[in-house]
């Protein structure tokens, strides 16, 4: 596993998203890429468990 | 307002990626049981009873709903907003007597109406974020800078006193009696003040304690209750000067707030709910856990009820010896930080609002949580889920209308149990355009609603845009261009600096 901190000063990936779902605040916001570089979570809530089953989703296709 | 934006990107291994996350273990929480969908689930939502006031005939072990009947628990009473007042961004409130309660924000603070939520007068100031307050004075910590009193004698004469610096690290939480104030400094350990010395300019602590992530603190009498990292820990203050450490439990996560009465623990676990315990001279016993939608970053004891200020929502437990019982949620008006309660009723940080709940006794019932819009590939066929949850006390019923306009449905009438989540597949073969879909369901505050069939633009179901972003990845702390990964599981989180 890797961690990567990216800058992204001029907001051009952030406002890259469309509607957000249940987003009432800027941020937190979380995003789930699979292999095939296609979204399969995007989330402006903070929710754990939502997030490891995305992710687990994703790494067992 | 500069906001620079940075963002987290996590390539992951199916080895690593729980652990890296700190994600479930396969092990449920305390109270909890994994059910036919593989989450944990509340078993302390009335003992999977099938409605209101069954009293858990089916045997279940959690608490029995008694008497309740039908209906919302929670009830706003006013909600107050002022769009001249730049500081607010509340993260902290305290009850100061019947009428008033004092919320704190980023720029300062305000005093409320307790009945309405309306502002009795405001001051901007120092950065505040959390507050307690005991025998006339509220105790308020500012992050970075210490913390400081407000004489609140007159609620509506405050009159603030110096910063006082104690370590040199993050403030995270407050507690004070007229006895003691103590302050959550993260590594630092908790800090423990004489009050009346502080406030005749003596500013030196009574004792340290040791602690590596200490993040929040309540006191009670002469008990203290102290998260450090995931464990809770009781202590003996009768002496404030030489504590005693009386009992530490395990928590399921990290705590972002405590709050102790006299026989009842309850810690708000951010994204990972509630977790409750009873205590008594015989020490800690864990009582249940529930979780929340949003984050849990506040929590508040009035008697036997706990309050939980989880973003979206506040949630209302009943405690009981069998483990707590959420009655209920009511949707914060714009983001719930901080809950003070007494009597009944509830004072919400509400981020630029300052919101009023109020129990209604008697009452439980289910308690929705949905979609409010799915996302499809419109270049080709694509199934989305539509979850819907219930964190209420009895089971929910929820009808989606037939969708139409090129979208389809597996089923549109879902039974959900207390604690549970039942999903519908809605497909489309390549949407045109938006379809908005009514719903209907048995929730008394969430009768009805819709959820938005979108044509995706760059969300769930559409590729990843490409990109080229300057960053660096740990530990080599120098400046490199990334790209997104191919063939790799990302996860991204953004962030940002104010």
């Amino acid at each position: 596993m890797g961690t990567t901190c990216l800058l992204d000063t001029q907001q051009e990936i952030y406002r890259s998203y469309g509607p957000v779902q249940g987003s009432y605040a800027p941020f937190p916001l979380q995003v789930v890429i699979d292999r095939d570089g296609t979204i399969v979570y995007l989330s402006a809530q903070y929710d754990a468990d939502a997030v490891n089953l995305a992710i687990a989703a994703a790494l067992e296709e | 307002m500069s906001r620079p934006l940075a963002l987290l990107l996590l390539r992951l291994s199916p080895l690593l990626s729980c652990t890296a996350l700190s994600c479930t273990t396969e092990d449920c929480p305390p109270g909890t049981t994994r059910n036919a969908e593989g989450e944990c689930s509340s078993s302390a939502t009335g003992g999977g009873g099938d409605g209101v006031g069954d009293g858990g005939a089916d045997g279940g072990t959690g608490p029995t709903l008694g008497e309740l009947e039908l209906g919302d628990p929670i009830r706003t009473d006013g909600s107050y907003y002022d769009p001249q007042a730049l500081f607010s961004e509340f993260t902290g409130a305290v009850v100061l007597d019947p009428d008033h309660a004092l919320l704190v924000g980023v720029m300062g603070y305000a005093v409320a109406d307790r009945d309405d939520g309306s502002w009795l007068l405001a001051r901007q100031g120092e950065r505040s974020t959390r507050v307690d307050a005991a025998g006339g004075t509220a105790w308020v910590i500012t992050g970075d800078r210490g913390f400081y009193s407000i004489d609140m004698q007159d609620p509506l004469s405050p009159v603030p006193g110096p910063l006082v610096m104690g370590g040199s690290g993050w403030t995270y939480d407050v507690a004070a009696t007229e006895a003691a104030v103590a302050i959550a400094w993260g590594a630092e350990g908790t800090w423990l003040y004489d009050p009346a010395a502080v406030l005749s300019g003596d500013s030196a602590p009574l004792t340290v304690l040791d602690g590596d992530d200490v993040t929040a603190v309540d006191i009670a009498g002469d008990r203290m209750a102290v998260v450090d990292g995931e464990t809770v820990q009781l202590w003996d203050i009768a002496d404030p000067a030489a504590p005693t450490l009386l009992q530490q439990a395990a928590l399921i996560a990290g705590g972002h707030d405590v709050a102790l009465s006299e026989s009842w623990l309850a810690v708000g676990l951010g994204g990972s709910g509630a977790q409750v315990f009873s205590w008594s001279d015989q020490g800690l016993a864990a009582s249940g856990w529930f979780p929340v939608p949003g984050a849990a970053t506040g929590v508040a004891l009035d008697g036997e009820h706990l309050w939980v200020a989880a973003w979206d929502v506040v949630a209302l437990a009943r405690l009981t010896a069998d483990g707590p019982l959420v009655l209920g949620h009511e949707d914060a008006t714009e983001s719930a930080f901080a809950i003070a309660a007494e009597g009944g009723r509830a004072m919400v940080a509400d981020w630029f609002h300052s919101t009023v709940m109020r129990r209604v006794d008697g009452v439980a019932g289910p308690e929705l949580e949905v979609t409010e819009a799915l996302y499809f590939n419109p270049e080709g066929e694509s199934t989305q889920r539509l979850e819907v949850r219930n964190y209420g006390a009895t089971a929910l019923t929820f009808t989606l209308d037939a969708p139409g306009g090129g979208f389809s449905a597996d089923e549109t009438t879902v039974q959900v149990e207390p604690g549970g989540v039942q999903t519908i597949l809605v497909s489309s073969d390549g949407p045109d355009a938006a379809v908005v879909v009514g719903w209907q369901s048995d929730d008394p505050d969430e009768a009805s609603g819709q959820v938005d069939l979108v044509p995706a633009t760059s969300t769930v179901g559409t590729p990843h845009q490409e990109f080229s972003l300057q960053g660096f990845s740990w530990p080599d702390p120098s400046l490199s261009t990334f790209t997104l990964p191919e063939g790799e599981v990302t996860f991204l989180a953004y962030f940002a600096t104010f």
